[in-house]
């Protein structure tokens, strides 16, 4: 199995590929872009700022110096829809991408999108985004009668989930997972919101609930009142109270901070990765293009270390007591608020 | 116009008719009257079957034979709603619509996971498949700039206004699918002045719309044990069915606004127009050419 780091500067390059990561992504907000679109109209699913490249200059750069390096490098295009008055300048994006660089592969999510690039560039390998929702094999079949070439998994799908999806899917397409930072709490690829608007709808305002019946009666906290629910003693308050502890642990990375060895808090896949190794995952992603660079060295670190212990040939239970103690943060682990696998 | 009643569910369904009556001074009831002062007297001829958000709570095949029951014996059309599935839920609806292909092969059914359209053109089933909204990536955030809502004549407003539907390489990719329909919901930034240049057939939901929606639920993690909670693997028993949660948020960052009401149903959010909102959209609706209105009092 592949790490694949997420990059944002040419700088990064070698520490990422040093560590471990024998695969890149990036993306790329232009100048020229911005000044025509504005700040809230996105190439890529993250804005203008500290997660893009500037330029193609600099992108040409960092692929030749990733490729000297021994890893690929590939370019977010993953907006979920991209609206018919932008299908021109992206397609000659992609080619003056292609012109400038040898870039691996575009990570895209818009089935329209990678339609036309394969019938206008038909030598581009395609990534399908994880905001393309593939949930199960005929997804998987959908996108391969579209000619790509990998499939990345949206979060939380199980491992029995996944075992299904491949073994119909079939073993020739490369499949990618989610291993480490940023959860969401809802489906990326069915959400309708932007980032741009205040960051993510689904936390980052203070949320408050009040339940509400059927018929429109506003309800008090304990739901053995309202209804006769057989085993339910926590109130709803306790149970939203228990959902914003989670939102922070898991979706929210603890704050940002790190566990007592350094490496990152927040969403995680490294118990699964001997299932990953048995399910013939092709590559596992790193999370966070906008991230500090230190999170993502560390990430690529801890990841690395991990599958190393997985490729020395430890049983699954060694693996998973070793993920928790390198993590370095045991309780937390135990909640499962921030497993991947969920 | 065409006009369609949209249930997720089989119980609703007992009191079809009921639907149309809600309790004096409720938005339903407000909507009926006014609905009806403008078209006189509706007459829904299709019935929408099925869940659009939730893998857990697809209808089993019993239920949905019913449903088909009752649209006849309403005189309704029949279109069966599927969601988004991982692989349980696609081998769920491949039950339902193999067995819908027995009964009513010339049924539409609304396809809201690009695998399920693939499944029904691989099997060479006779439906017609319809496009669902969650499929259609028209930017619907409450937090929208005032200055993009609703101002017919600017760049930019349009630009939020349109979809990646309307584009060539997606246009293509759906003729080959037999796609000719698609679903909108009315965004805060309002319809597309030229939806009819997308190329297809539109029909709008009322009055409900889907901020988003996914498979990690609050309400179903409500009462069960932490090792259980948010996951997307757990057993579900349905709490979402009798409530609605109503979200306020505290740090101002999603205003209040006259014209929705934000609310989480289950696993999804979504925004209910007002009284007034849905007057404008059905204007909207008039003026753009969408020819079906999909009238949904509950959609989870």
């Amino acid at each position: 199995m592949k790490i694949l780091a997420p990059v944002s500067s040419i700088h990064e390059v070698e520490v990422l590929t040093s560590k471990g990561a024998d695969e890149l992504y990036c993306g790329v907000s232009l100048e020229a872009w911005e000044n025509k679109h504005g700040q809230d109209v996105w190439l890529s699913r993250r804005g203008p700022g500290k997660a893009n490249i500037r330029n193609l200059d600099t992108l040409s750069e960092l692929v030749d110096k990733a490729h000297h390096n021994g890893a690929k490098v590939f370019l977010t295009l993953n907006q979920p829809g991209y609206v018919k008055e932008l299908a021109t300048e992206i397609l000659s994006f992609v080619q003056e991408v292609r012109r400038n660089c040898v870039v691996d592969g575009f990570i895209v999510a818009d089935p329209g999108l990678i339609r036309t690039l394969k019938e206008k560039e038909q030598d581009t390998v395609i990534h399908v985004s994880s905001l393309a929702a593939v949930l199960n094999s005929s997804s998987v079949n959908f996108f391969r009668k579209l000619g790509v070439e990998r499939i990345i998994f949206p979060r939380y799908l199980d491992v029995n989930t996944l075992r299904k999806i491949i073994a119909v899917g079939g073993t020739d397409m490369e499949y990618e997972v989610f291993i480490l930072n940023d959860g969401c709490v809802f489906e990326e690829g069915y959400c309708n919101v932007s980032h741009a608007y205040g960051g993510a709808f689904c936390h980052n305002p203070a949320w408050a609930y009040k339940l509400i019946s059927i018929d429109g009666e506003e309800v008090g906290g304990n739901i053995r009142k309202a209804r006769n629910f057989k085993g339910v003693e926590e109130s709803f308050c306790q149970s939203v109270d228990e959902y914003k502890r989670w939102l922070w642990v898991g979706i929210k990375n603890f704050g940002g901070l790190s566990g007592s060895n350094g490496y990152p808090l927040g969403m995680c896949g490294l118990c699964t990765l001997p299932e990953y190794e048995e399910l013939g995952i092709t590559s596992l992603k790193i999370v966070g293009r906008e991230a500090p660079f230190r999170k993502k060295v560390k990430s690529v670190e801890l990841v690395k270390r991990i599958l190393d212990y997985v490729k020395e040939g430890h049983p699954p239970e060694e693996v998973r007591e070793y993920a928790k103690n390198i993590k370095g943060v045991r309780g937390l682990c135990e909640t499962g608020y921030m497993c991947y696998d969920r | 116009m065409e006009w369609a009643l949209a249930i997720p569910r089989l119980q609703t369904s007992t009191r079809l008719k009921d639907l149309w009556f809600g309790p004096k001074g409720s938005l339903l009831n407000d909507l009926k009257k006014d609905f009806e002062d403008r078209f006189g007297f509706i007459r829904f001829t299709r019935l929408y079957y099925g869940q659009e958000f939730c893998e857990k709570a697809i209808s089993g095949k019993e239920d949905m034979k019913k449903a088909l029951y009752l649209s006849e014996e309403e005189g309704m059309n029949f279109t069966c709603v599927t969601p988004y599935v991982t692989e349980k839920g696609l081998t769920k609806v491949k039950v339902l619509l193999s067995q819908l292909a027995k009964e009513r092969p010339e049924s539409e059914v609304v396809i809201n996971d690009w695998g399920v359209l693939d499944w029904i053109i691989d099997e060479q089933l006779t439906f017609t498949p319809i496009l669902g909204r969650l499929l259609n990536k028209v930017l619907r955030d409450p937090r929208i700039p005032k200055n993009l809502m609703n101002s017919s004549n600017s760049e930019k407003t349009h630009y939020f206004q349109t979809s990646c539907l309307a584009g060539l390489g997606m246009k293509n990719l759906l003729d080959q699918y037999s796609v000719k329909r698609i679903e909108l919901d009315h965004p805060p930034q309002g319809l597309d002045p030229e939806l009819l240049d997308w190329g297809y057939q539109t029909s709008l939901y009322l009055p409900f719309g889907v901020v988003t929606t996914g498979r990690l639920c609050l309400i179903q993690s409500w009462g069960v044990e932490v090792k259980d909670k948010f996951r997307s693997s757990s057993r579900c028993d349905q709490k979402c069915l009798p409530y609605w949660l109503e979200m306020t948020d505290l740090s101002g960052r999603v205003r209040k606004n006259a014209d929705w009401e934000l609310m989480q149903k289950g696993n999804t959010i979504f925004y209910r127009l007002s009284r007034e909102s849905v007057a404008k959209a059905i204007d909207s609706a008039d003026s753009t050419g969408v020819n079906r209105i999909v009238f949904q009092p509950e959609p989870l």
